[in-house]
C-alpha cells in the first residue's frame, strides 16, 4: 500500500529534496542539484508537492505542480504545471502513477478552484513519460532547455480530473 | 578532524545537499526551507558551497556562501554573503570552526574577485552575540517577517588573521 504525504512540514519538504536529489538525474539527464533545489524553492512558493511512501515508510516516489509559469514569474495563476516526477521501478507497472495524478489534481483544485489549464513539460528523451503524458494531454508545443528539447502536453483542467477520476 | 574542500562537482554537491536535507530541522535558522533551497541553490551557482568530511570521508558539516548580498540587491560584488553554516552535532568545537573558516578565506584568497567584506545574518539573541560579537562587527538588527535577525559585517582584513595558522 502506497501513502501520499503533502509536504507541510520542513521534516516532510527535506525527505521531498533529499528524494528529489537523489533521482535527479533519473528524470532528467545532466539534471544539476542547484536546478533541483530551486525547483523545490518554487514548489514551495507557487505549488504543492507529495512524497509517496511504502508500507515500511520508505520514500518511492515524488509529485508535485507550481500554479503559474517560471518563465512569466508564476503570474497566471488559473495554469497548473506539473514538477518532474519519479517513482523507483517497482512501483511503475501498477495504479501509483494514476493515483498520484488523482492526488495532485485534487491539490491543484483545492489550492486554486479556478485553474482552467493543466501543462506537463518532460524531456523528449525520456519515452516512460512522454508515453504516459501522451494518454492525458495533448502534445501543444516544446521548449528548448539546458537540457535539450522538452515536450509540453497540455489539458483541460476538466479533461485532466475525468482522465483521474476514471480510475476512482 | 575534518577536512574542508570546495564541492564543485556534482557528486559532492549531491553529497552535501542530502547532508543538510538529514538536519534540516536542526539547522537553527529562522526562515524557510524554501529559502535555504534559495540560498543553497545561489552559492552553487556561485562555487560557494563547502563540505567538510570526517576521517571516514562522510560530510559533517557545510558551509554555503555567495558573491554579494541581497541587502543592496547584490550590486556591490566585493561583499560576500555566507548563508549557512551547519556543523553537525559532537563537531561544533572550535577546531572544526576555525579550518572551516580557513577553507572559507582561501577560497575568497583564490577567486579572481577581491573581497573586501563577508557579511552574514543570524537570529538575534545574547548566545549569538556573544559568540560572534568576538570575530564581527554587529551593523544592524532587521525584523523580517521570519523573526529578528541581526547583521554582522567582517572585513577581509580581520578574517585573514584566521588564515594566518
Amino acid at each position: 500500500m502506497v501513502n501520499f504525504e503533502i509536504c507541510e512540514s520542513t521534516r516532510q519538504w527535506c525527505r521531498y529534496t533529499e528524494f528529489y536529489v537523489e533521482h535527479r538525474q533519473r528524470m532528467i539527464e545532466g539534471y544539476l542539484v542547484k536546478d533541483a533545489l530551486a525547483d523545490v524553492k518554487n514548489c514551495m512558493r507557487h505549488g504543492r508537492a507529495a512524497i509517496l511512501t511504502d508500507e515500511s515508510g520508505e520514500a518511492i516516489g515524488i509529485g508535485s505542480f507550481v500554479l503559474g509559469v517560471e518563465s512569466e514569474k508564476f503570474a497566471d495563476k488559473n495554469i497548473a504545471v506539473l514538477g518532474n516526477s519519479f517513482f523507483v521501478e517497482k512501483y511503475r507497472s501498477n495504479r501509483t502513477f494514476v493515483r498520484g495524478l488523482q492526488t495532485l489534481a485534487e491539490q491543484i483544485a483545492d489550492m486554486n478552484g479556478d485553474v482552467k489549464e493543466v501543462r506537463i513539460p518532460t524531456a523528449s528523451g525520456n519515452p516512460y513519460t512522454n508515453g504516459l503524458y501522451r494518454k492525458i494531454a495533448r502534445q501543444t508545443g516544446t521548449m528548448e532547455t539546458r537540457y535539450g528539447t522538452f515536450q509540453i502536453y497540455s489539458a483541460s483542467y476538466d479533461e485532466f480530473a475525468s482522465f483521474c477520476d476514471r480510475f476512482h | 578532524m575534518i577536512a574542508w574542500s570546495i564541492a564543485d562537482n556534482e557528486a559532492d554537491r549531491e553529497l552535501g545537499a542530502k547532508f543538510l536535507c538529514r538536519h534540516g530541522t536542526e539547522l537553527g535558522l529562522l526562515y524557510s526551507w524554501s529559502t535555504v533551497m534559495s540560498s543553497l541553490s545561489y552559492a552553487m551557482e556561485d562555487n560557494g558551497f563547502l563540505i567538510g568530511r570526517d576521517r571516514d570521508g562522510r560530510v559533517a558539516a557545510v558551509l554555503a556562501h555567495t558573491v554579494g548580498t541581497l541587502d543592496d540587491g547584490y550590486r556591490d560584488l566585493s561583499k560576500v554573503e555566507i548563508h549557512l553554516l551547519y556543523l553537525e552535532e559532537g563537531r561544533r568545537e572550535g577546531a572544526t570552526l576555525l579550518s572551516g573558516l580557513r577553507a572559507f578565506v582561501r577560497h575568497l584568497l583564490e577567486s579572481p574577485r577581491e573581497t573586501k567584506e563577508v557579511v552574514f545574518f543570524t537570529p538575534s539573541n545574547e548566545e549569538n552575540r556573544r559568540r560572534f560579537g568576538k570575530v564581527a562587527t554587529r551593523v544592524k538588527t532587521t525584523e523580517p517577517p521570519c523573526g529578528t535577525l541581526d547583521y554582522y559585517a567582517i572585513p577581509m582584513d580581520r578574517l585573514l588573521r584566521f588564515d594566518a595558522g
